[in-house]
């Protein structure tokens, strides 16, 4: 593990009008592998996330990658610093063809995933690639909404339940793309609730409770699974 | 029979120039939610301004040409000062846009006074030619023809072109499209500008058939409200649909029943909403 954090999360507050969903989070994301948050429902898995990719203001605290302070950027300069985001529910643009989709930010000539490296290891966008992103499936809009955001090549990836309602073979495939990603040397940040998944991809495990990261267990570290399970849901403290 | 034909060319030739009109509206509407009152004004100043330089110069093409430059630079002027309250509430857009339109009505009355004018077409398109046994101007053929021409390109560059991919992408979820690096706020302003230049051009194109004066801005924006609602907040093929709808309902009811034309304009309308209540060609979803 590098010493500098690829991304850095430091006391960061953040509020839907007046309900305080984050408090003082506090996240360091290493280089180059895969961290998982998990927490239960509602605890701000989502906003924390958002807030990173600067779609949710935050009201106090910073968000750094590498030495560049993102926390005032808007979302489009964050791009460009390197972040890209699987949004939860995928949000694909209805109205673009799964090649728009694919084509829309330049990829870069030195780029690695461009659309023909989405096309192979998602062969099903291939045969839909005309197609109109509301007439796909929704295992088929969690594919496209991966290959998007991986088209813009980031240095990192923030993935909000990427697996959510998909298929366990569609799982499995998800599984292999996000170790082709982190084989590629991009840092994923993973938001799962399927903890199977997250301990199966990830190197570490951050957990949430009440609007913060409260601990992270490497991953070589968790011999009870159960014990973990019980922590995430908030019934053992 | 001539009766028909004549007023089909008539509603066309309206139908014509609703859709320049509608078409920046409604992608207004549908990318940034903004129902942009000042459009029938920004239509007016293009066409004044358009009226002038063709007065200076001679040249059509060239008033056209200005009318288009100097209502989308106005538009962007307005839309970069204002783009905070353009965002903000409904309540706050109706007043700061129908504030605009008075103001730049008010400012073409000091420049150009209250007299009506008009342009007169280019000189090629001058006189009339039999169209299935009646006699119509060349000039409105040409409108006629122009907006299928626009339509055409239009939908090439908005449904073809990567651009018109990246402005569908802002319409369709902003958030999102500002995550994968678009430049949200400069698409915002370039549409708004076009949409401008677009409703100016409209004004020059417009002068032969219905002149140019003071209030005509409020009549022509109605028309407008009504395509773009009837066609659907934001599509195109909606704006094309609903202008030539609007302008046939409109001449076929203007010459049947001339004192009551407002309500052979509205029933229709309100029948049309009642089927389908996000317009012919809208979508659930946007308001
Ligand atoms: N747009 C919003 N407006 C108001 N409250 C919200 C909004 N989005 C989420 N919340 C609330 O914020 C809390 C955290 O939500 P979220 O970040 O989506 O949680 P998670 O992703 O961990 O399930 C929840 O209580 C949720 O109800
Ligand atoms: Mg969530």
């Amino acid at each position: 593990m590098d010493a500098e954090p690829a991304l850095r999360v430091v006391g960061v507050d953040a509020f839907y009008g007046t309900s305080h969903v984050l408090h003082a989070t506090t996240l360091d994301v290493p280089r180059g592998d895969v961290t998982a948050i998990v927490g239960p429902n509602g605890v701000g898995k989502t906003t924390l996330i958002n807030a990173i990719m600067g779609l949710v203001p935050i009201a106090a605290g910073r968000i750094e990658a590498g030495d560049m302070d993102l926390s005032r950027l808007p979302a489009t300069a964050r791009r460009r610093h390197g972040l890209a985001l699987v949004p939860q529910g995928r949000r694909v643009f209805r109205s673009l063809t799964v090649d728009e989709h694919l084509t829309l930010v330049p990829s870069g000539a030195s780029g690695r995933f461009d659309r023909d490296w989405v096309f192979e290891v998602f062969p099903r966008l291939a045969e839909r690639r005309s197609s109109l992103a509301r007439n796909l499936s929704g295992g088929e809009q969690s594919m496209l909404a991966i290959g998007r955001a991986l088209t813009a090549n980031p240095r990192i990836v923030l993935m909000d339940e990427p697996t959510e309602g998909l298929a366990p073979l569609l799982v499995e495939v998800v599984r292999d793309v996000v170790e082709r990603v982190r084989g590629a040397g991009v840092t994923v940040l993973l938001v799962e609730q399927n903890l199977g998944f997250a301990l199966s991809v990830a190197d570490r495990v951050a957990i949430m409770h009440r609007g913060a990261v409260d601990r992270v267990r490497e991953r070589d570290a968790i011999t009870d699974v159960e014990a973990l399970s019980e922590l995430v849901l908030g019934t053992t403290e | 029979m001539h009766f028909l034909v004549f007023q089909t060319l008539n509603g066309l030739t309206t139908g014509a120039l609703l859709f320049f009109l509608a078409s920046g509206l409604t992608v207004v509407f549908g990318l940034m939610r903004i129902l942009n009152l000042a459009h029938g004004a920004l239509f007016l100043f293009g066409g004044f301004v358009g009226y002038t330089i063709g007065e200076r110069t001679g040249s059509f093409v060239l008033a056209a040409v200005a009318g288009a430059l100097a209502a989308g630079l106005l538009g962007l002027v307005i839309q970069q000062a204002f783009s905070r309250t353009l965002l903000g509430s409904p309540f706050n857009q109706v007043l700061l846009t129908l504030g605009i339109a008075f103001a730049i009505g008010n400012v073409v009355l000091w420049i150009w006074g209250g007299a009506p004018r008009l342009i007169r077409p280019p000189e090629v398109l001058n006189g009339s030619v039999a169209v299935a046994g009646v006699f119509y101007p060349i000039y409105r053929l040409f409108l006629i023809g122009l907006a299928l021409l626009a339509g055409a390109l239009l939908w090439i560059f908005w449904e073809r072109s990567r651009i018109g991919a990246v402005v569908r992408a802002c319409v369709d979820d902003r958030p999102m499209a500002a995550a994968m690096g678009i430049p949200v706020d400069r698409v915002f302003a370039a549409v708004f500008a076009v949409g401008a230049a677009l409703a100016g051009l409209t004004g020059v194109l417009g002068a032969p058939v219905l002149g140019l004066s003071i209030g005509l801005e409020f009549d022509v924006l109605l028309l407008a409200v009504v395509v773009v609602v009837v066609g659907g907040i934001g599509s195109l093929t909606g704006a094309f649909v609903g202008s030539m709808a609007v302008g046939l309902i409109d001449a076929f009811g203007k010459a049947r029943f001339p004192e009551i034309s407002y309500f052979t304009l509205f029933a229709p309308v309100i029948l049309i909403l009642l089927l389908r209540p996000n317009g012919l060609f809208g979508r659930a979803g946007v308001e």
